[in-house]
């Protein structure tokens, strides 16, 4: 298989999506395994460039990578370097003289991946560029619904909080509806993006209006700043209309999901014991993520097909 | 300098569109127009137009305060290459023009340009943008054009008061109209493209907003105005309204807002980041149906390192080159005839100038000549590496436009020869 990058949804397809999702399976049993780790991409080096603070999604894609016997290269940025006068474009060109295979980067300005692939020949992966996409995210959330619920053709999805500033809800909103399902987007005007007319989905203010239909209940990640600048006027007042308390975790679905990007923020969009909730599947998602990271690494850079994978074997 | 003879030319001023040589004497002035006239020496200009030199309202050269993005010298290269006589140097940073000593400074430099340079002066002080600086003591340098957007557009108080102490000076005040107060971070027009990228977006009220205020304030003080860059079809009902109702308000609109729209920028390349930003297509659409009502096309050529943009795009800074490419940009998107092109790119800028005497307007003769050749059917592909601007980044990148420069000459001097710019000694 030939395939160049991973930068947003769009870019995989629907046939991407399911390709990924597919070699998820194969290395979900890698990772049951007691030594859970494959030669699969062994003398390849993979740059972790980080421009953005990112514990997690680094730590996964190192996770994945070490699980694949790549060697991964670990390049924290802060955006000082442009200051030091050294342009992004100067920055990707020196790491790819270092001859990587892949480049995985978080930057907080939206559009980076697309720059960096004009810039590099190494494969490059999008762990979340400003506010636009996630696509890693967005695939093993898809995979923790489809372990959880089975296909999502035909699932009712709705993703409440703040909708304009979050990489999460866009690539999700992508991925979810190429999937099949349908999306309802919740929270304040203030939080929700400017225009979604072209987006497919449905809006609402009215939080408690979907809960008893929804599937999944995806939570995001409150800002807290977000108070200061006045997109909601107190984070008790954000909580007791879009947070996900008990009262409104009883009156669910009975076969349903509450799932979350982390880091969460207990007590705001989720209220302090949801996380332990029968429903909610958010350390399952933390364990999906290396799992369908490792299947996007091995998407760029194995050798053979999905059908036929190499280098699984153990050593 | 001898006596240089434009023969055979399509001439085209205020007067009429006629075919006729140009003479000009070895004073650099237009000797006679007419036909069968004979020169010492001859330029065979057949199938070209001859036209009043350019005049651009807005133009960042750089020069002391910014070397790096562009000097004086390499300013007036790129605005003679696009067929540009004189420029309008406005300064982005006050401090070189908020007082008459550094406003003499800038005049001094501008004097070895290729073209001629109008210093605009600052309205407010360096140091304290809700000041108005010594607009008397800098008006007797000649500078009658003043960079008035210092203040927030919050300080009424002091907006107001520079419209009514400069009327004294006969001077025009200039105001970009994209105010931050509503998209703090916008880098982008707000619409369904920048929900998409996940852009902060910048919506197209804040402009109008401002002016509206601005068209206000022009009315109850009687100031004179010209708004800059303006970027909505609405802004431009404003302006009109305000014009019919006595104020003296005029405007610019620049060669990329009627030609380039917003989702260029799903690229992410910085190169179409300007301020106001490229506007979605149908606003594209409604802003050609008001040029009538517009006064004049201007660059806002915005130079600056070119490593500078070649950042992620909402940390790359605003701003384009524009001196050369907006004849061909103009003649290639706006579907008027020649005639209004060159009223919005050279007869009606050289008039709120104020050097109408000496640019735009009638060719006459005893008038010095500044004049452009053109071919208006000449179609070209805008390549950054090849401007004469020290900044290579443009908007109109790999674009193919309409319209392109031959000859410049500035007080009869040919500063542009079949294109290039040549060595210049004043």
């Amino acid at each position: 298989m030939i395939k160049n990058h991973i930068l947003g949804i769009d870019d995989l397809g629907k046939s991407g999506i399911e390709d990924i999702l597919a070699l998820s399976d194969h290395f979900y049993e890698v990772n049951t395994r007691r030594i859970p780790k494959v030669p699969a991409l062994r003398g390849k080096t993979i740059a972790l460039l980080f421009y953005e603070d990112s514990t997690r999604t680094r730590l996964s894609f190192e996770t994945a990578s070490k699980r694949l016997s790549a060697d991964s290269l670990n390049f924290s940025i802060g955006s000082s370097s442009v200051k030091k006068g050294e342009s992004l474009r100067d920055t990707i060109e020196t790491i790819s003289a270092m001859g990587v295979d892949a480049i995985v980067v978080r930057h907080g300005s939206s559009g980076v991946p697309w720059l960096l692939q004009r810039w590099t020949d190494a494969a490059v992966i999008n762990a979340g560029d400003g506010s636009h996409e996630h696509p890693t995210q967005a695939l093993l959330d898809c995979y923790t619904i489809r372990k959880n619920l089975g296909e999502l053709d035909g699932k009712r999805i709705t993703i409440v909080g703040d909708i304009k500033h979050s990489r999460v809800a866009r690539s999700n909103v992508k991925a979810f509806l190429a999937l099949g399902a349908s999306v309802t987007l919740v929270g304040p005007k203030t939080l929700m993006p400017f225009n979604t007319e072209d987006w497919g989905v449905e809006t609402t203010d009215k939080f408690d209006s979907v809960i008893g239909d929804s599937d999944v209940l995806y939570m995001l990640r409150m800002q807290l700043e977000r108070q200061q600048k006045s997109f909601v006027p107190s984070l008790r007042e954000y909580a007791k209309e879009y947070g996900l308390s008990d009262r409104r975790a009883q009156s669910m679905k009975p076969e349903s999901l509450i799932m979350h990007p982390g880091p969460m923020n207990r007590g705001v969009e989720i209220s302090s014991n949801i996380k332990e909730h029968p429903k909610s599947v958010v350390n399952n998602q933390v364990a999906n993520g290396v799992i369908v990271r490792m299947s996007a690494l091995y998407y760029l850079l194995g050798s053979g097909s999905v059908t036929k994978l190499e280098g699984l074997n153990d050593e | 300098m001898s006596e240089l003879l434009l023969q055979g030319g399509r001439v085209i001023d205020k007067s009429g569109d006629r075919l006729a040589d140009v003479l000009i004497d070895s004073k650099g002035r237009i000797a006679e127009i007419g036909k069968g006239l004979k020169g010492r020496e001859t330029l065979d200009v057949q199938g070209k137009i001859v036209s009043s030199g350019f005049v651009d309202l807005n133009a960042y050269l750089g020069g002391p305060e910014d070397q790096l993005s562009e000097t004086i010298t390499s300013g007036a290269e790129s605005a003679v290459k696009g067929g540009y006589t004189a420029v309008v140097a406005i300064s982005k940073n006050p401090v070189v023009a908020d007082n008459a000593s550094s406003v003499k400074t800038l005049i001094e430099l501008s004097r070895e340009a290729s073209c001629e340079i109008i210093v605009a002066g600052s309205a407010t002080l360096h140091n304290d943008a809700g000041t108005m600086s010594p607009l008397g003591e800098i008006s007797e340098t000649g500078v009658r054009l003043f960079s008035a957007s210092g203040p927030p557009l919050t300080d009424f108080e002091t907006t107001r008061r520079i419209m009514e102490y400069s009327q004294k000076y006969k001077i025009t005040l200039l105001y970009s109209c994209s105010n931050s107060f509503l998209s703090p971070k916008g880098a982008m027009n707000e619409g369904a493209v920048s929900s998409r990228l996940g852009i902060p977006g910048i919506p197209t009220v804040a402009e109008e907003i401002e002016v509206f205020q601005l068209s206000q304030l022009a009315l109850l003080t009687g100031a004179s105005l010209h708004l800059q860059q303006i970027s909505t079809a609405k802004s431009i009902e404003i302006i009109s309204e305000a014009k019919s109702n006595g104020a003296l308000i005029t405007c610019e609109v620049s060669p990329h807002h009627i030609s380039l729209d917003e989702s260029l920028i799903t690229s992410f390349d910085a190169r179409y980041k300007v301020l106001p930003p490229l506007r979605s297509k149908q606003e594209l659409t409604r802003i050609k149906e008001h040029m009538t009502s517009v006064d004049a096309i201007a660059t806002g050529h915005s130079p600056c390192q070119d490593h500078l943009k070649h950042q992620a795009y909402t940390e790359a800074p605003f701003g384009t080159i524009g001196l050369e490419t907006a004849l061909g940009a103009s003649i290639k998107y706006l579907d008027i005839p020649l005639e209004e092109i060159l009223r919005l790119i050279s007869w009606s800028p050289a008039e709120i100038a104020g050097i109408g005497e000496t640019h735009g307007g009638d060719l006459v003769p005893g008038r010095p000549a500044n004049l452009t050749v053109f071919d208006p059917e000449a179609t070209w592909v805008v390549k950054g590496n090849q401007a004469a601007s020290k900044c290579s980044v443009t908007a109109f990148e790999d674009i193919e436009l309409k319209g392109l420069v031959s000859h410049t000459l500035v007080d009869g001097e040919l500063v542009v020869i079949d294109g290039v710019v040549q060595n210049h000694e004043r």
